[in-house]
């Protein structure tokens, strides 16, 4: 029996081990090399390095842009949910794929585009001179807050709308039936019943923004504000490299990220109402006066123009400028630097880096994510919490604090795996990173088979293998080619790992943009950073076309 | 409350869903808008309730006019005063029992003696224990309940309902039916009631309007409708009808198996035969037809069987004009 046991689980137990070296090592090596200071558990010291004025700055600092980017981000998320949810701009989809742009764009190019917008002589004082230096001032903590928070508010507002989409329209009519004006049940029906969903969608905003590199890499620096993400990045890679600072400013990041998915976990469970009560359910609309609907296309536009406008139209001109110096001027434009691009060595080969980091980390994902999923599917207990809850791990996790770990964890079992230091360690990291992305979209796509499809196959006459291939991976493979296609996308453009832990000489896309930008060519740099979005986005419009197909079938 | 409407139509998307429509539902009265799915019964009841807005004519409660395209007014449904009962409740998943009762008291100010009278629109729907609880703590009845309890709290002069019923199990809903019946005569409320179910129209209504196609092709009490139905759709749709040419049908009852002076006779194949416990239900083909007819007596399927048809209740149709295509 016991042996039959072991057979049947050893699948599992495979799994979990690969998984725990993957992801575990890596996080336990960070939190150890935080307390284990020269040898020896010091936790004394441990808490000295922790309470440091320059750390607690650091901590102060990342919590404050957490809050006011949650604001922000409130501000032009809320009525633009109500319009897209509630108003006759609902009927237009097409708003909805716009609004997607600025979370799909890299924040570190639209941040750059920013910096080239506002800059001294940039390209805001180029088009209306007569502004003088007022544009300067967008170099405070106020611009570093709008930037992330036009990156993050989409997902905001998906959220928010979804849920206005879900709340049945008769709870509304009910309100107005039984004598509550217009006001009266905005406040008493439709907030309450969004309030849950505003709360996690305002949580996970502040974890995403606590994580975010890119933005406060490129933005924050130059205004010399520093958060969790830069200082742990600073102190890993310039000297005086100090891998203790960063790992407990890692372990700090890790314990607030954690505390916030549970609250999040915890509102979810005591605020979801069983609204959708399927038959006859559709969603309220709200009729726009004429003026109204000229007041919300504005609002569209402005929030268009500031999210998308401004930033596509710095990238996309500075990377058509001839010579800098005589900026947006007639007879100043060109291709070259995209010719250049396609051209010197350097550039085609951190492209290619890239695609091969994106194709083999997307596949290598997709294999083991799905043996993930299968594989928790079947298990019971622990092995199954633990399985799906590691694979989940690097998703709640800030993604530098895994690639500290990583870097640490490798580096210290070198002489066994000399994986260090090689495009190996990259592909490696990319997959701990990404793997939640195909247990997702896979464990989803599951949940659409119902057991009595696989039962059916089973009393028709198929053994489990055959069951599994004529009957589930078919219907999952939809769910693992989203999330191969979402790995692709977002590993294409990866910027923290790469600046990490990418061996000497190595560049990829976003590191050569990085590059270009700060000691080279801004133009060459903004060519390429116009090829990725162009590369990725076709990806995308892949991706929503195959997983809109899902929907209608 | 008597509520008339005069002339009222409405398109969606140019399809005209209601044809112009004047109907007088009496004060005190039960009354059922019967009729298919897309036949525009609910559309009337928001219209009524000021949740639609028609495209044309007029609305009156009593001596108030409510909705008069002519005279520019239309008053929001939190203006009527009415009690509306919906499809899926709509109960408001945030607030209590209590709460969702008081709602329509609070939202018109008029808080005073609350929670005795919110107490009392429970107590009449039995649910007195029940005020602390949320709607997600209730089985499907008990929040029928307390949608009910919410309509009467505010003392309407009418309660619209809109297909309350089909949300529940069929042993509940026939529970529900007598039970929403005698309350509402009990509180001499006037009642509007929308569905497709036509045994639950028979049993709870004083009168029908039977709607098809956006049209009432028939207004009258059960009895006559069933009895005396006014065009072939109203026959076809209420009851078991049984033709015998293209405008000439009996209803079951008409037929039986023993012979009676100057009935029709027919010898018809039997086709299939269903107990239905306090008789047989059988189906006989007649040409090409198949009439239902009841018999206390089993038979087989493909043995002849006698049927006698009194011909003072065959119902008569004019034919139809033919459309040519």
């Amino acid at each position: 029996m016991r042996q039959i046991d072991l057979k049947k689980n050893l699948p599992q137990v495979l799994l979990l081990v690969l998984l725990t070296g993957l992801i575990l090592c890596p996080l336990i090596t960070v939190f150890a090399k935080a307390v284990i200071i020269d040898g020896r558990l010091d936790l004394y010291q441990a808490w000295q390095t922790i309470a440091s004025s320059e750390n607690v700055q650091t901590v102060c600092n990342s919590l404050l842009l957490g809050v006011c980017v949650v604001l922000c981000s409130t501000v032009i998320a809320v009525p633009t949910a109500y319009l897209l949810a509630r108003t006759q701009l609902a009927k237009h989809s097409w708003l909805d794929i716009i609004f997607m742009i600025p979370f799909m764009t890299p924040p570190y190019i639209a941040s750059m585009g920013w910096i080239l917008f506002m800059q001294k002589k940039g390209l805001f004082q180029q088009l209306f001179p007569a502004t003088g230096a007022w544009s300067e001032g967008f170099f405070c903590f106020g611009g570093l807050v709008l930037v992330m928070s036009l990156h993050v508010f989409p997902f905001l507002m998906t959220m928010l709308k979804n849920a206005m989409l879900n709340i049945p329209a008769s709870l509304e009519e009910s309100g107005a039936v039984f004598g509550a004006g217009f006001g009266l049940r905005l406040r008493r029906i439709f907030a309450p019943l969004l309030t849950g969903n505003y709360a996690i969608g305002a949580l996970l905003v502040f974890v995403k923004t606590l994580s975010e590199y890119g933005t406060p890499y490129t933005l924050g620096r130059r205004i010399g504000f520093y958060v969790f993400t830069t200082d742990i990045h600073r102190y890993s890679t310039t000297a005086p490299i100090d891998f203790g600072r960063s790992a407990s400013l890692s372990s700090i990041l890790v314990c607030i990220c954690m505390v916030m998915w549970l609250m999040q976990n915890d509102i979810t469970n005591r605020n979801s109402y069983r609204l959708v009560s399927g038959k006859g359910s559709r969603p309220a609309q709200t009729k726009l006066s004429a003026a109204g609907k000229i007041g919300a296309w504005l609002w569209v536009a402005l929030v268009v123009l500031v999210a998308i406008g401004v930033p596509y139209f710095s990238i996309i001109s500075t990377s058509l400028i001839k010579l800098r110096g005589y900026g947006l001027a007639a007879g100043n434009f060109t291709l070259d630097h995209y010719k250049e691009l396609l051209t010197t060595p350097k550039a085609l080969s951190s492209i290619w880096k890239s695609l091969f980091l994106a194709v083999s980390s997307a596949t290598i994902c997709s294999v083991i994510g799905t043996a993930v999923v299968a594989a928790v599917r079947r298990a019971k207990g622990f092995c199954k919490k633990a399985l799906e809850g590691i694979s989940l791990l690097p998703e709640m996790l800030p993604s530098i604090v895994l690639v500290i770990g990583i870097m640490l964890f490798w580096n210290a079992i070198y002489k066994v795996l000399p994986l260090y230091n090689t495009i190996g360690i990259m592909v490696l990291a990319y997959v701990v990173l990404y793997l939640p992305y195909t247990v997702q979209y896979v464990t989803s796509a599951f949940t659409q088979i119902n057991d009595s499809l696989l039962q059916a196959g089973r009393v028709f006459g198929g053994t489990p293998s055959y069951v599994f291939r004529r009957v589930t991976l078919p219907m999952i493979s939809r769910g693992i080619f989203a999330g191969w296609m979402m790995i692709f996308i977002i590993a294409f453009r990866e910027l923290v790992t790469a600046s990490l832990i990418a061996p000497p000489n190595t560049l990829v896309v976003s590191t050569y943009i990085n590059r270009e930008f700060e000691q080279g060519s801004v133009s060459l740099g903004m060519a390429m950073a116009v090829l990725c979005v162009l590369i990725t986005t076709t990806a995308l419009l892949v991706f929503n076309r195959v997983t809109g197909k899902e929907k209608g079938a | 409350m008597e509520i008339r409407l005069n002339r009222i139509a409405k398109s969606f998307d140019k399809k005209q869903v209601i044809h112009p429509t004047t109907l007088t539902i009496l004060n005190g009265s039960f009354t059922t808008l019967l009729g298919p799915s897309g036949c525009g019964k609910t559309t009337l009841l928001r219209m009524i309730a000021g949740l639609e807005t028609p495209d044309d004519g007029e609305i009156w409660l009593d001596d108030t006019c409510i909705f008069s395209k002519e005279r520019k007014i239309n008053l929001p449904p939190e203006k009527r005063n009415l009690g509306f009962v919906f499809q899926d409740f709509a109960l408001w998943p945030h607030m209590t029992v209590f709460e969702n009762v008081a709602f329509g008291l609070r939202a018109r100010k008029d808080t005073e003696n609350l929670q005795s009278r919110v107490r009392s629109a429970l107590r009449t729907v039995h649910l007195e224990n029940y005020e602390k609880r949320y709607p997600h703590q209730l089985s499907g009845g008990q929040q029928q309940r307390v949608a009910f309890a919410r309509a009467i709290a505010v003392q309407p002069g009418c309660i619209l309902f809109d297909e309350p019923l089909s949300a529940l199990d069929a042993l509940l809903r026939e529970e529900m039916r007598h039970e929403l019946r005698s309350l509402t005569s009990a509180l001499g409320i006037t009642s509007v009631f929308v569905t497709h179910d036509q045994t639950e129209a028979m049993s709870m209504s004083d009168r029908i309007a039977v709607l098809n196609g956006g049209c009432v092709e028939q207004y009258a009490a059960p009895e006559t409708i069933y009895h005396a139905p006014a065009t072939e759709f109203v026959a076809h749709f209420v009851g078991k009808s049984n033709w015998l040419s293209k405008t000439e049908m009996f209803r079951p009852e008409a037929a039986v198996q023993t012979p009676v002076k100057g009935a029709l006779h027919f010898e018809l194949p039997v086709q299939s035969v269903q107990y239905l416990g306090s008789t047989y239900e059988i189906t006989v083909l007649y040409q090409s037809v198949i009439w239902t007819l009841h018999s206390n007596r089993k038979v087989k399927p493909g043995e002849a069987l006698s049927v006698y048809i009194d011909p003072n209740q065959i119902i008569t149709f004019q034919e139809k004009e033919v459309v040519s295509a």
